[in-house]
């Protein structure tokens, strides 16, 4: 048996109150404490427990006594615990160590050790942390949960995704075939009886092919649109400046375009798939030369600028431009300021520049006037910043 | 335009196999060919199986003689029984068919680059686009280049 907490009498009186004092307190701690104290053996053999120990285990002192404490204890926690024996019979004391003891009941609970030795006993106090162990295990199944849900409705997207896609595309496929029976046998008509037609009769047919080949550029073009939405992101930095020198060069040549100014300051980089920006490009540029075709010398400004982890581009034209009011309407999906006479096009241009720079995580405007031109803009991220969360 | 007789085959030899399942896009195809006089020996078929049959004597055209092979098949994908890709592995798996030349009619430019991955020796590609101009124009461009500008290995 260690030092009992008795100490040796003293002889003055007034050392003697004092000291039994302190012994009187320390033994209430040990007596009262809520956490399990004791004192045990490097041997592995409990020598003195506190009243704790009883309240939380179920065992009587004399049980606890009896045995090796490694008897209570887990056995998947014996191996550490005999570590950390070893480092305590060093002399090292002992910080936050954690097993489980066996209840009476059968139970485990789990504890966490505080333990300092002093001549080859082990003076410890453990605190019960089998609530905080269980929260923190539900917590990890609640998240391993949540993940394997999320993984599951990221797969049900995609899923879903495809199947959008197969389906689009599907009914471009079937609406194709009767477009072409239309446009196709209208001219048989034409081609056939148009001797015994007169001009308005021939018209009226040509309007019925030219209708079914507008029909079909829509398709495409909605096609088109709705892929934008499931494509892929490939972000990467983009050198905008020589994407814009790429585009004017691949553009077909129109008669704007001969004759167009275009003048390109410089431009700072974006954040972005290539393929998808060049779209954009191509979209606003060909819009500048489109609507500025009237003019007798077409001149186009590209600008940009970067701020605050964004780039901001701006496309200005100096040709018809469009009612203020309207501006909102500009990149609706076949919403067009122009009737089909002054300016071919489906409307989807605009359309299909909003949602590639929505993608992005950024956003369009557009300014004008009529007759006085119009500047679109659209500005996107330069950085991985916290604005940008990745492929959408 | 209606199928000649196999009888009337073995005579005047049909030039061209059309492969279409889709009424008016044959009646598009065979007028561009005989718009520019290549449609005199014109056999139409409508699925993927009566073509297999033609070709290799079988079937309906039990009898044939499988020696008077056409000097070009004009080959829809999308056909009922047995489709387009399956009608163009057999022919050119079979010694007697291989090396007739195939053109294909594809709906779009993604279906022609699918078909393409099969790598199954296709001559030329039609991609069947909506105006009736472009589609006449392919037809009877390949019409004249494989029946009177190709010399096939015979």
């Amino acid at each position: 048996m260690g030092e009992s907490l008795g100490g040796s009498a003293e002889t003055s009186s007034v050392s003697s109150e004092a000291q039994s004092r302190d012994v009187t307190d320390a033994d209430w701690f040990f007596t009262l404490s809520l956490d399990l104290m004791c004192i045990a053996s490097a041997e592995g053999q409990f020598l003195r427990l506190n009243p704790a120990f009883e309240r939380t285990l179920g065992f009587t002192m004399q049980e606890l006594l009896e045995r090796p404490f490694l008897d209570f204890i887990h056995p998947d926690d014996r191996p550490a615990t005999l570590d950390v024996m070893g480092t305590l019979s060093q002399g090292a004391e002992l910080v936050n160590f954690e097993n489980r003891y066996r209840c009476k009941d059968g139970s485990f609970r789990s504890f966490s050790w505080t333990c300092a030795p002093r001549n080859g006993l082990f003076y410890a106090t453990a605190r019960d942390i089998t609530e905080r162990v269980e929260a923190a295990r539900e917590i990890q199944q609640l998240n391993a949960g949540l993940e394997r849900r999320v993984a599951e409705r990221t797969e049900a997207l995609a899923a879903a995704n495809r199947e959008l896609e197969a389906f689009s595309y599907s009914i471009a496929h079937d609406l194709r075939a009767p477009l072409r029976g239309i446009d196709s046998f209208s001219r048989m008509v034409i081609e056939d009886y148009g001797p015994k037609l007169d001009a308005e009769g021939q018209r009226q047919l040509n309007v019925i092919g030219s209708e079914a080949q507008r029909m079909g550029r829509l398709i495409d073009e909605l096609l088109n649109f709705s892929r934008l939405g499931r494509l892929e992101l490939r972000p990467a930095l983009v050198d905008m400046e020589s994407l814009v020198r790429t585009v004017i060069d691949e553009l077909p040549i129109t008669q704007a375009h001969r004759i167009a100014h275009i003048n390109i300051g410089s431009l700072p980089p974006a954040l972005g798939d290539r393929a998808m920006l060049r779209q954009v490009w191509v979209n606003l540029i060909s819009n500048a030369l489109k609507f500025s075709d009237q003019s007798e010398v077409p001149a186009i400004e590209i600008s940009g600028e970067a701020r605050d982890g964004f780039s901001t581009y701006r496309v200005t034209d100096h040709g018809v431009g469009f009612e203020p009011r309207y501006a909102a309407k500009l990149f609706g999906v076949f919403q067009r300021l122009h009737s089909e006479t002054e300016f071919e096009g489906t409307g989807v241009g605009l359309a299909i520049v909003q949602r590639i720079v929505h993608r992005h995580a950024g956003t369009v405007a557009a300014e004008g006037a009529v007759n006085r031109g119009a500047t679109i803009s659209f500005t996107i991220p330069n950085t991985k910043g916290t604005e940008y969360d990745g492929p959408q | 335009m209606t199928a000649h007789s196999d009888a009337a085959d073995a005579i005047n030899g049909v030039e061209i196999l059309l492969v279409e399942d889709n009424p008016r896009d044959a009646e598009i195809a065979q007028r561009a060919l005989r718009n520019h006089k290549l449609a005199n020996h014109l056999v139409h078929v409508k699925d993927g199986q009566e073509a297999l049959d033609w070709l290799f004597g079988t079937g309906p055209h039990a009898g044939r003689d499988t020696n008077h092979r056409p000097k070009v098949v004009l080959l829809d994908l999308k056909l009922p029984k047995v489709d387009g890709i399956e009608v163009l592995r057999a022919v050119r798996a079979d010694q007697r068919t291989r090396r007739i030349p195939v053109v294909v009619l594809t709906s779009s430019r993604e279906e022609q680059d699918v078909v393409r991955t099969y790598d199954l020796g296709v001559n030329s590609y039609i991609v069947k686009p909506v105006d009736f101009e472009n589609f006449s124009a392919a037809v009877s461009e390949a019409g004249h280049y494989w029946l009177l500008v190709n010399h096939d290995p015979k």
